[in-house]
C-alpha cells in the first residue's frame, strides 16, 4: 500500500502537537487528560518507528539465550517460566543483561528521557 | 489533588452527601463551597464546608467507586479505623469525622477533616518555597515513620489477616499472577527476592505508601500524611525502602530519600525517634520489592482500563509506564541505581 505524504509518523506528530496546544488552554482534569493524550500519541509514533527492529532484536536475544526458536510470545513465556523455576540462576548476570536490553527498548518507545545516559538513544 | 469543578450548594449532584450530613447533624446543617477532586483513581472525592450550629468546617468525603476482583487496597472502613487509631496517637493525619453506612446508600466511604498544603511531588522537590522544608524533610520522615512503627501493633489487629500483613511478597506474587501477563523483569525481581529473603522481623504497623504525593506539606513541616489504603503489618524497613526507591526520586536521583534527602538523615532520625536499627542492605531488599510492587500497581491500572472497568487516559498510560518501573528495578538490581 502506498500512501501520500504526510506519512503516519508525521500525522501522529501533527495530532500530538495539536493536543498539546489545546491542553495548554485547558485547566484541571481536562488539561491533565490532554497532556496524557499527547504522551500516548508520542508512544504510538515511536512504536511505529522503532517497534519492528526492537521486536526482531527481542526475538533474536531470547532465542540465543534460550537456545530455541518460536514466536516472541512463546519465547517470553518460556523465559518467565524458566526464571520462576530457577533454571537461569546460574546465568543470572547474562539473564539480567538480556532483560535489561529488552526493557531499554520498551522505555525507548514509552519515554526515552527516562533512560540513564548510558542507554539513551541519540534521537527521540 | 486537583480541584477543578466548583459548584454551589443549590446545584444537583451532591444530594447524597447532604442527606448523609443532615442524618448526623440535623436538618439545619448545610453543605456549601463544594469542590470535586478529579484525579483520584478508585474513589470519588468531594470537598465541602459543613455548616452547622453557626460554625463552618472544611471536610473531605471519599467514596469507593471501584472494587474489582483484583482489588489490592484496604476497604474504606479499615482506612477510617486506621486514621482513627493514628489520630489518637497525635500522628499528623486528617481527623476522621464519620463513616457512611448502609442507610446513606452511598456504598463505602468516609468523611474526614480537610487538610491544606502541597502534595505535588515535583513542587515539593523543586520549588524554592519548600527549600527550608527539604533540609529537614528526610529526618522528619524518619521521625514520623518511627512514630508509626512504635505504636502497639495489637491496636491494628483487624489488619492481621490482610494478605499483605501475612506475607506481602506472596500477596503481590498472587496479584501479579491474576493478570496473567508476561513480564520477565518482574519475574526476575521476584526470583531475586526469593533468593535473598530479608531476615525475619517483628511485625509493626506500616503506612505502606509513605512518599511524596501522600505527604501534605507546608513551608516548614508535614501537615498531614494521606492515603492509608496500603497500610498493613510488616517489616518496618519496608516503609523505609519504599520511600527510598528510584521511582520517587523523580529528577533528583542523587537524593535517595524521596528525591529530597539523604539516607543518613532518614536513618539517624528514625533510630533516634525509637525506630529499630537500620540495616541498609535490608532497606535495599525492600526497595527492590517496592519496585516490583509499583510495577504491579501499574499493571493493575492498565487492567482496569483494558477490561473496561474504569477506562481513562491515565490508566492506559500506566500500562506502558510499567516498563519505566521495570527499568528502575533492573538498574537497581545491577547496582547502577543506589
Amino acid at each position: 500500500m502506498s500512501q501520500y505524504l504526510p506519512d503516519v509518523h508525521e500525522l501522529l506528530k501533527t495530532v500530538q502537537q495539536y493536543v498539546r496546544e489545546m491542553g495548554a488552554k485547558l485547566k484541571g482534569g481536562d488539561k491533565y487528560d490532554a497532556l496524557v493524550a499527547a504522551y500516548l500519541l508520542g508512544i504510538c509514533e515511536r512504536e511505529l518507528r522503532l517497534g519492528p527492529d526492537f521486536n526482531q532484536n527481542e526475538k533474536n536475544g531470547l532465542a540465543d539465550f534460550l537456545k530455541t526458536g518460536g514466536s516472541v510470545e512463546e519465547l517470553q513465556k518460556r523465559l518467565c517460566e524458566g526464571i520462576r523455576a530457577g533454571k537461569h540462576d546460574e546465568d543470572w548476570d547474562e539473564l539480567l543483561d538480556l532483560v535489561l536490553a529488552q526493557t531499554v527498548n520498551n522505555v525507548a518507545v514509552v519515554r526515552p528521557d527516562h533512560l540513564s545516559e548510558i542507554h539513551r538513544p541519540n534521537e527521540n | 489533588m486537583a480541584q477543578v469543578e466548583t459548584k454551589s450548594a443549590e446545584e444537583d449532584g451532591f444530594d447524597d452527601i447532604r442527606r448523609a450530613v443532615t442524618r448526623r447533624y440535623g436538618s439545619s446543617a448545610k453543605i456549601d463551597n463544594i469542590t470535586v477532586a478529579t484525579l483520584g483513581g478508585s474513589s470519588r472525592t468531594v470537598i465541602f464546608d459543613l455548616i452547622e450550629s453557626g460554625k463552618s468546617r472544611r471536610l473531605v468525603s471519599r467514596q469507593e467507586t471501584y472494587t474489582g476482583e483484583e482489588q489490592m487496597f484496604l476497604s474504606t472502613a479499615n482506612q477510617f479505623h486506621i486514621m482513627d487509631v493514628v489520630f489518637k496517637h497525635n500522628f499528623p493525619v486528617p481527623e476522621p469525622v464519620f463513616e457512611y453506612d448502609e442507610a446513606d446508600g452511598m456504598g463505602h466511604g468516609f468523611v474526614s477533616a480537610f487538610a491544606s498544603g502541597e502534595t505535588m511531588p515535583k513542587k515539593i522537590i523543586n520549588a524554592s518555597e519548600f527549600a527550608d522544608l527539604r533540609r529537614t524533610l528526610a529526618a522528619r520522615c524518619g521521625q514520623l515513620l518511627a512514630q508509626l512503627h512504635t505504636i502497639d501493633p495489637s491496636e491494628f489487629s483487624f489488619l492481621e489477616q490482610w494478605p499483605d500483613s501475612v506475607d506481602t511478597v506472596t500477596a503481590f506474587r498472587e496479584r501479579y499472577d491474576f493478570y496473567a501477563e508476561l513480564h520477565p523483569a518482574i519475574e526476575l525481581g521476584f526470583r531475586w527476592l526469593e533468593r535473598n529473603r530479608a531476615p525475619a522481623a517483628t511485625k509493626r504497623f506500616l503506612h505502606g505508601d509513605f512518599r511524596c504525593g501522600n505527604l501534605m506539606v507546608g513551608p516548614t513541616d508535614i501537615h498531614a500524611v494521606l492515603d492509608w489504603e496500603c497500610s498493613h503489618l510488616g517489616a518496618p524497613m519496608e516503609d523505609l525502602g519504599w520511600l527510598c526507591m528510584r521511582s520517587w526520586r523523580f529528577d533528583h536521583p542523587e537524593l535517595p530519600v524521596g528525591g529530597f534527602g539523604a539516607r543518613k538523615d532518614l536513618y539517624e532520625a528514625y533510630q533516634a525517634a525509637g525506630g529499630e536499627k537500620v540495616d541498609p542492605e535490608v532497606v535495599r531488599y525492600w526497595e527492590i520489592f517496592g519496585l516490583v510492587r509499583w510495577a504491579i500497581y501499574n499493571i493493575m491500572q492498565a487492567y482496569g482500563h483494558v477490561t473496561g472497568f474504569r477506562r481513562s487516559l491515565a490508566f492506559a498510560a500506566c500500562g506502558r509506564n510499567t516498563s519505566l518501573v521495570e527499568y528502575d528495578l533492573l538498574m537497581t538490581l545491577k547496582g547502577q541505581y543506589t
